[in-house]
């Protein structure tokens, strides 16, 4: 592969793993303990 | 009232969004795309069409559904009603309309893809596989008005595609779509990066990926490159059918929605760069070992799938074990999208016309198939053709165009970046708001009128070579009966639903989000 070509598939595959790697850490880390919900209150916090 | 169905976790929502957007345009239009446009250098407008227009336009769908909570006549219905303007309900009744018309045509490529997961067993397509698919299979007609006779094989595999998509359906979210997902795509990421791997293998791959990363900047001058890529990224993720939209509706209420948008556009952008390494290794492969150049064997769209990748498969080693592979990967691919494409209409009919989700489910499953029947014919690739260039090209960009016009400059987008504030880490601000209400709807807009003044214009050819009688039949006339069927649908549920302003504020209200 030429080089221009082997740094643009780089390039891409990094950004886009890079990107979804970091939103997946942030999506499914730990989060810290919230205050209970009100009785009677809806909350659900689906993550 | 009936509680409304939600996910039953996140990665279910997730993966059901991701199989939505990932299609058979991710396989058989991206590496086409980038190739034609610049290669390597398309990449640049690319992500940052996905990042100004793609991933903005998810989360301002994702927002737009978990905010309101409903399907798309309701929320157009409650936007239009509480901000004092005429009814908007047909609006929404007309995306998810042009998702069962847009369903109807992907049944039977599915089908065709169906078929040649069987047939790949043994290569059955012979030496010339163009041949093979347009004679042999299909027995294409001449014209679009040729109907000829239907094609029983694509017929009874059409019927089992719309059978499992109802199966699928008719489960509900948590039971049918979310099961769906969690299975289909982790195994269709799993297939995709096999595949991958094989064909990079292969002698003569370089020249393949050389052809799609080979970067020519000079055509970043050219605007249609850039006209190219928010096209692309607008396309490949699942925007202006109302899927989105819907699929977010089911949410729990604290979500977070703006990672989402941003897990959901990044992996399709992940499944389209894989795809692309896959198709042009495999093309580098075919050409080394014919040896020709990848231009000379280079194609989009159903020829890639059918002709091209059918004729690189039969001179390369393992092709009874990779060629099923990749059919089973386009052919899953396209059953997840169909799946989210049956989603907006179900939603809409059980809230808007009181009808049971099954029920629902049933009668869309029924017309859609005997939509696609039109498809069946001999002259179904040519209408099919048709149908997917409106489609995609009028349809989707005009359901996309009015729900920004409504929300962003008739209303403003405020209310959903509040919403999308309160219940996600990231925080979204002018920047976002900039993309949504005027970058994208301004290319858009470009986009559409070009396609119209491409369509008018006497200089330029009919697209596709079609009589303008075709086009008029199959797809005018197609789009103006969606049109009219929202109207027709608008009236109707009015007289089903008696839905007051109170009601309306009490349900809204338990969202506690500003007043849209």
């Amino acid at each position: 592969m030429s080089p221009s070509a082997l740094f643009m598939m780089i390039a891409a595959l990094t950004t886009v793993f890079g990107g979804i790697t970091v939103c997946f850490v942030l999506a499914f880390r730990k989060k810290p303990d919230r205050p209970e919900p009100p009785s009677g209150s809806k909350g659900n916090r689906n993550d | 009232m009936a509680k409304r169905e939600q996910w039953g976790s996140r990665i279910g929502f997730l993966l059901s969004a991701v199989g939505s957007a990932v299609g058979l345009g991710n396989i058989w239009r991206f590496p086409y795309q980038a190739y034609e446009n610049g290669g390597g250098a398309f990449l640049i407008p690319y992500f940052i069409a996905a990042l100004t227009a793609g991933i903005p336009l998810v989360l301002f769908e994702f927002s737009l559904g978990h905010r309101m909570r409903a399907g798309l006549p309701t929320i157009f219905r409650r936007l239009s009603k509480r901000n004092g303007y005429r009814n908007w309900e047909w609006i929404g009744w007309f995306q998810p309309l042009l998702a069962i018309f847009i369903a109807a045509f992907y049944a039977v490529i599915l089908s065709w893809v169906f078929y040649y997961i069987g047939l790949s067993f043994t290569l059955g397509w012979g030496a010339d596989s163009g041949r093979f698919f347009f004679k042999n299979f299909l027995n294409v007609s001449d014209s679009p008005f040729e109907f000829g006779s239907v094609n029983a094989v694509v017929l009874a595999l059409t019927a089992c595609v719309w059978f499992i998509s109802w199966l699928i359906v008719f489960r509900g979210i948590k039971g049918g779509v979310e099961v769906a997902g969690k299975i289909f795509m982790p195994l269709l990421a799993l297939m995709m990066v096999i595949l991958m791997f094989h064909q990079v293998s292969l002698p003569g791959a370089a020249a393949g990926l050389n052809a799609l990363f080979e970067p020519d900047f000079r055509r970043l001058t050219d605007i249609n490159i850039w006209i190219s890529a928010y096209g692309q990224v607008f396309f490949s993720m699942s925007l202006g059918v109302g899927t989105m939209i819907t699929y977010a509706s089911y949410l729990p209420k604290e979500s977070d929605v703006t990672n989402n948008a941003f897990l959901t556009g990044l992996l399709d952008t992940a499944f389209s760069l894989v795809s692309g390494i896959m198709i042009f290794a495999t093309l580098g492969a075919m050409a080394a070992a014919q040896g020709l150049t990848v231009r000379d064997v280079v194609e989009g769209g159903p020829a890639l799938t059918f002709v091209t990748v059918p004729e690189a498969l039969s001179g390369m080693p393992g092709a009874r074990i990779f060629g099923p592979l990749f059919f089973l990967s386009l052919f899953i691919a396209g059953m997840t999208s169909i799946i989210s494409l049956l989603e907006p209409l179900t939603a809409a009919m059980t809230e808007r016309l009181k009808i049971s989700r099954r029920k629902s489910v049933s009668v869309i499953c029924a017309a859609g198939f005997l939509l696609s029947i039109l498809y069946t014919f001999r002259s179904g690739l040519l209408t099919l053709d048709i149908a997917d260039y409106f489609s995609g090209n009028f349809g989707m960009l005009a359901g996309g165009l009015c729900e920004l016009i409504l929300v962003c400059w008739v209303l403003k987008p405020d209310f959903l970046s509040d919403h999308a504030n309160r219940i996600s880490d990231f925080k979204i601000g002018s920047v976002w708001k900039f993309c949504v209400s005027a970058l994208t709807p301004l290319v858009l807009i470009v986009m559409l009128s070009a396609n119209i003044a491409g369509l008018f214009s006497s200089s330029l050819p009919n697209y596709g070579g079609y009589p303008a009688a075709a086009l008029f039949v199959f797809g005018w006339l197609m789009m103006a009966l969606l049109v009219l069927l929202a109207a027709v649908a608008q009236k109707f549920s009015a007289k089903r639903t008696k839905e007051t302003l109170l009601h309306i504020w009490e349900e809204f209200s338990d969202g506690k989000g500003g007043k849209p």
